[in-house]
């Protein structure tokens, strides 16, 4: 039985936006502080319907319909912060974020270092990302990368309903920014459907999930691409091979203690992920295990990702960039034969 | 920034940039310069920033110009013009749920009206009739950028218009017309109408910064900079206090630093006390200790 309305009987499967939706609700339940705000959060409840019936709740002052103006929701959002709320802010789609940059990386990220500890920055900042869903050039970015590159902000990707909903919980609680990725092909995905732990609980952000054991390679993931790498590691067993599968999570805090405990069990490594190649995530991941666990390894430490070009619309073009679970399989095969 | 300073109350929050290091001390100063509840920063404190040492508010992290205090109402600034408008709205919201009637002020050069968060700011802060007063100090450059080529208009007041806000111009070098201007304005945000826009005509004394004094006379007409110095607010501001009664000629003439830049001004120029005060600054950022190098990677994050 599944079910997705936040008055479900305990013990009833729940798809991924209704664990965020859990979250949200709860937190603005107990937290009086906290606002949300973002373009159409309120009245229609948000482009996704991630904050949908938020604001009968809790008011139009609290859930905050905004202006199409991403700088100024991050910017308001750190002087509401500033002056002691917790706030949410949701970009339409997380493609939109590079319109707030500047706001991010130079005014939320920093706060906290350069007024020397004296200023907290409990912002969340989440969006619908990711593609393989034909969104095109603006509805399908996963641009982590910029964000991970700037110091002070926390950087997440939950894949399943639970960690939805737990991280949500963890990063609304947490005093630093953080920039929550959801990839929006899971919101409503029927396969991912699970019973979500009743009652308050939060999930730890810096510890990756062991989404499914093996021996004979790691393939560290996050977001949707957890489900393209599970296939993959399916297809694998039936050739024999077998493919642990790290959900990473949080990309920042890392978890390099799960990683390296991993890789000094399977000697080979790979992370996969839908970003650009270049100077993107994967390769720092690339570069951690090659410092930390090289001694363990019997195969180049090896990435895969979208390739460096934009994400184009139609398929089979989108998909042509994009890596695949046939992608995946063939280049776990090889660094495990290699 | 002594008017629109002096018009606020101690619980109203100000948002400088770092062209306005007296704004981060001017801040509540009839509650009286050694008052140490001031809601304001203390010269130690601003000269400690300004020296690079451990007793400033950021443990000099950030440069010397970039200052701000949660706990005396002032938005910390950065580099990034315009920046901190949407923050100034994010406080002032925050304020107005809050069922406060505090204002926030905003201190711009007008360059920084050319920035779009500028825009998305005013018009946020107009939507939701915020209490957000919006300084444009104009002193005629951005940088080495004349006015006519950063706006078409020749009064950057102009740029409330877009968003239904009053917006008045007021003779910046005359610190009594900028305080009757702030006053409307608090009044106006007070009574939750909502934000507006001061434009205060000022001069830029020298170049952009001291790298820029020697290009500045190239780029710069002789005669507007002439013209800026005949006008000085010290002048101004005694000539309006002697004509209306309220100092001595003995007290004016304590203030003698009328037609010169802060380059040319000398201890002598000021009041005995002025200058205690401000050597009393200097010597605590002189005693003050450079921060431990251990304190570079703090901080990032908090625990």
């Amino acid at each position: 039985m599944s079910s997705n309305t936040l008055e479900a009987p305990v013990g009833t499967k729940k798809n991924f936006l209704t664990g965020l939706k859990e979250a949200i609700f709860e937190e603005m339940e107990a937290n009086s502080t906290m606002i949300t705000m973002g373009e159409d959060v309120g009245a229609l409840g948000g482009a996704f319907g991630v904050t949908e019936g938020l604001m009968e709740k809790h008011g139009r002052t609290r859930v905050i319909d905004m202006p199409i103006s991403e700088a100024c929701i991050i910017g308001a959002a750190v002087g509401m912060a500033l002056n002691g709320h917790t706030v949410m802010c949701e970009m339409q789609f997380i493609d939109f974020i590079s319109c707030g940059f500047d706001q991010i990386v130079n005014n939320m990220a920093t706060y906290h270092y350069r007024t020397a500890g004296e200023v907290a920055m409990p912002i969340v900042v989440r969006g619908p990302a990711g593609a393989y869903g034909g969104g095109a050039l603006y509805h399908s970015q996963m641009n982590e990368a910029w964000f991970l590159n700037s110091p002070g902000l926390k950087v997440v990707c939950p894949s399943t309903p639970s960690d939805a909903k737990g991280m949500m919980k963890t990063a609304l609680r947490d005093p630093n920014p953080v920039i929550f990725y959801e990839s929006k092909n899971l919101y409503r995905l029927p396969k991912i459907e699970e019973v979500i732990p009743d009652g308050d609980y939060t999930v730890p952000f810096g510890k990756a999930r062991i989404a499914r054991e093996g021996t004979d390679l790691t393939v560290a993931t996050y977001g949707q691409n957890v489900y393209h790498v599970l296939e993959a590691a399916e297809l694998l067993r039936d050739q024999g091979m077998s493919i642990e599968v790290l959900d990473l999570r949080s990309l920042n805090p890392l978890d390099m203690d799960a990683i390296v405990a991993s890789v000094a069990k399977t000697n080979r490594f790979l992370v996969v992920n839908e970003a650009p190649k270049t100077c993107g995530f994967a390769g720092e991941v690339v570069a951690m295990v090659n410092e930390l666990a090289f001694e363990h390894l019997d195969a180049p430490a090896s990435r895969l990702t979208r390739l460096d070009t934009p994400v184009p619309w139609v398929n089979p073009l989108e998909l042509s960039v994009l890596p695949s679970v046939k992608d995946i399989a063939e280049l776990s095969a090889k660094l495990i034969r290699y | 920034m002594v008017g629109t300073s002096y018009a606020l109350n101690p619980t109203d929050w100000t948002s400088p940039i770092h062209r306005d290091m007296p704004a981060f001390f001017l801040k509540d100063l009839k509650s009286g310069w050694d008052n140490p509840d001031r809601i304001g920063l203390s010269i130690e404190s601003l000269c400690c920033q300004v020296f690079g040492k451990s007793g400033s508010p950021n443990r000099a992290r950030d440069n010397w110009s970039h200052i701000g205090s949660k706990e005396k109402r002032i938005i910390h600034s950065t580099s990034m013009l315009a920046g901190t408008i949407p923050v100034a709205c994010g406080v002032a919201y925050s304020e107005k749920l809050a069922g406060n009637d505090t204002v926030v002020v905003t201190y711009n050069g007008e360059g920084s009206t050319a920035q779009g968060v500028f825009h998305e700011a005013i018009n946020f802060a107009a939507v939701h009739k915020l209490p957000v007063i919006t300084i444009i100090e104009n002193n005629g450059w951005a940088y080495g950028t004349p006015n006519e080529l950063e706006y078409s208009l020749p009064d950057f007041a102009r740029r409330a218009d877009g968003y239904g806000i009053p917006g008045v111009v007021a003779d910046g070098q005359d610190v009594f017309d900028v305080y009757d201007k702030m006053m409307a304005a608090i009044e106006y945000g007070r009574s939750g109408q909502g934000p507006s826009i001061i434009e205060c005509k000022t001069f830029r004394s020298y170049g952009h910064g001291d790298h820029d004094d020697d290009r500045a006379d190239r780029y710069r007409p002789q005669a507007e900079v002439e013209a800026g110095r005949a006008r000085d607010p010290i002048a101004i501001a005694k000539k309006h206090l002697l004509d209306l009664g309220y100092i001595s000629q003995e007290t004016a003439d304590q203030f003698m630093a009328e037609g010169k830049g802060v380059k040319e001004a000398r201890d002598e120029d000021f009041p005995p006390d002025v200058v205690a005060y401000m050597n009393r600054g200097i010597e605590a950022a002189l005693a003050s200790p450079v921060p431990d190098a251990s304190e570079g990677p703090m901080w990032v994050f908090r625990d």
